[in-house]
């Protein structure tokens, strides 16, 4: 599936609906053209990801800091 | 261009204890400041002087009974509109729609005002602090102080332009992709963004959980630290909050004046010239030119990830900023400004599982920064914003139309550093060539906030940016008449 189809105007009128709104044609192609890109980009970084990543990684890495130095 | 003489908040609060004057006569002489700001800035949301003549009056008495007042005591100060506070429920820069807040108290304002600060009101921000311009459709648009045509930038937009014009000594604001430092920087004074975690966050409205940071704006990298020293500090009813002792910051500042001498400086020559204009180039190169003549050594990094980091932060950003709006904004859509609506519809449409994954990726983004960039270099230097503020009229015509790009803009060089929960402060660093103020970013290792002062405070020994007064705010300003004796 190109990213046209993923993130297109359909895809965002159909989110949009599941979360309460309802757009118009224009505003959904408008948020494809925004958000399309945004979310494939971070398809590809996701990517980098190992099972060994957690989302606590972050404060203990902040945690780790604070005992440095 | 006018240099200030405006004092000090260190000087402030000593004038204060020594009874030169009251910190009601010091509140009065702030409060007129505001008044004229307001006027021609539109800084505030509410200026509270009732409130603030009666803190200065309890602290007066206070001082009549020699009791310790606090090291900011009398000093005035200002605070971005998104705390709860005495049973005042913040707007948040929006005036039809409300979100609910639990009504917890602020440890941050808390010990402000237990050191001695007097609140002088609540300071204008984009509508739900989610934009960087400092436009607001309901609460109108701040006004950038070096050029009232221009935006002052946001979202802490009350707060910059506010120091900026004299009014307010120092003002607490708040920042997720630059909302401390990108107002600082257009509006000409400094802004801290501490590391997150540094400072607790309760009784502040949110607007992205793994990213928000309160901050502090000054005149002076030394009025900001002596301000940071209070503020800092775990709240065991935060978990954002970490228990990591708060050094003396002023102290470390006083031991390490003017020296630059074996300071690593790191910048990425080339990410900025394909982020930055010309004229923020030239005034960074300056900068550096300056550092490196007293003593700092400036080497080359790279930050070629920032756009990685950015991408992340913005699923981060609208995944959490849309489970705050999920429940008013598809009821009250119509209430909400263009532009915010605009921001929402697209945060709306985050999915759950890149919510997490990128949390996940924030701390790979942690541990690959600190270890290819920040390992070889004390401090990151780029500009803050990369280029001059835009024409206030544009700006609303974007909003009105739901364009967000100007403001997207503005986030690029400094929203990667939320990601990171890294400590990051914007200085003043030069004029362009219409007269408007560049800021200078400095970025360190999580904690190091003492390095960062140290850094911006001697590069303002060397330089008088932050000396210059904006051309709105030069008639009399307190400095002018000095603080007048009790």
């Amino acid at each position: 599936m190109d990213m046209s189809e993923q993130y297109g105007e359909s895809w965002a009128m159909a989110v949009a609906r599941s979360r309460g709104l309802e757009i118009e044609p224009a505003v959904a192609r408008h948020l494809s053209d925004y958000v399309g890109p945004v979310l494939a980009q971070f398809a590809v970084i996701a990517q980098e990801l190992s099972a060994d990543d957690d989302m606590y990684e972050f404060r203990r890495l902040l945690a780790e800091e604070s005992r440095v130095g | 261009m006018a240099e200030a003489r405006i004092p000090s908040v260190a000087d402030l609060a000593l004038a204060v204890r020594a009874r030169d004057l009251s910190a009601e006569q010091l509140t009065e002489q702030f409060l007129e400041r505001s008044e004229l700001a307001q006027v021609e800035l539109n800084c505030f949301i509410e200026i509270d002087a009732d409130a603030a003549l009666r803190d200065a009056r309890v602290l007066d008495a206070a001082l009549a009974r020699d009791s310790d007042v606090g090291v900011l005591a009398g000093v005035p100060f200002g605070v971005k509109d998104i705390f709860v506070h005495h049973g005042r429920e913040p707007t948040v820069g929006a005036r039809t729609v409300r979100l609910a807040t639990r009504g917890q108290s602020s440890p941050a304002l808390d010990r402000l005002a237990a050191a001695g600060a007097v609140n002088l009101g609540w300071l204008n921000l984009d509508q739900f602090s989610y934009a960087a311009t400092g436009t607001n459709p309901e609460f109108g648009s701040v006004r950038n102080p070096w050029d009232p045509t221009r935006m002052a930038g946001g979202s802490s937009s009350g707060a910059a332009a506010g120091v900026a014009f004299g009014a307010l000594p120092f003002a607490v604001g708040a920042d997720t992709g630059g909302s401390v430092r990108i107002p600082a920087s257009l509006c000409g004074v400094v802004g801290l963004k501490p590391t997150f975690g540094r400072v607790p966050r309760r009784g502040g409205a949110p607007m992205s959980y793994s990213q928000d940071s309160l901050g502090i704006l000054g005149r002076t990298v030394a009025d900001v630290a002596l301000v940071l020293a209070v503020m800092a500090g775990h709240d065991r009813l935060d978990p954002s909050s970490f228990d990591v002792p708060v050094p003396d910051y002023s102290a470390a500042l006083a031991e390490a004046a003017h020296d630059l001498r074996g300071l690593r400086l790191g910048v990425d020559d080339s990410y900025i010239a394909r982020v930055g204009d010309g004229e923020v180039q030239e005034a960074l190169r300056r900068a550096l030119q300056v550092m490196q003549e007293h003593g700092a050594d400036v080497v080359s990094v790279d930050l070629s990830r920032l756009p990685v980091y950015d991408v992340i932060a913005t699923v981060i950003t609208w995944a959490e900023v849309g489970a705050l709006h999920s429940q008013t904004f598809p009821r009250h859509r119509d209430q909400y400004a263009p532009a915010t609506s605009a921001r929402l519809d697209a945060a709306l449409l985050a999915h759950g599982a890149d919510h997490v994954n990128a949390l996940r990726l924030q701390g790979r983004a942690l541990r690959e920064f600190c270890r290819d960039v920040l390992s070889d270099v004390d401090v990151v230097v780029s500009p803050t914003t990369p280029r001059a503020p835009a024409l206030l009229e544009d700006v609303e015509e974007d909003d009105r139309r739901g364009r967000v790009n100007r403001s997207l803009d503005s986030l690029q060089l400094s929203r990667p550093f939320n990601l990171l929960g890294l400590p990051a402060m914007s200085v003043p660093m030069g004029f362009d060539g219409s007269g408007l103020p560049m800021g200078l970013q400095l970025v360190s290792r999580p904690w190091a906030e003492s390095t960062l002062l140290r850094c911006g405070a001697a590069y303002q020994q060397l330089t008088d940016w932050h000396l210059r007064v904006p051309p709105t705010a030069l008639a009399g300003t307190p400095s002018e008449r000095g603080p007048e004796a009790a």
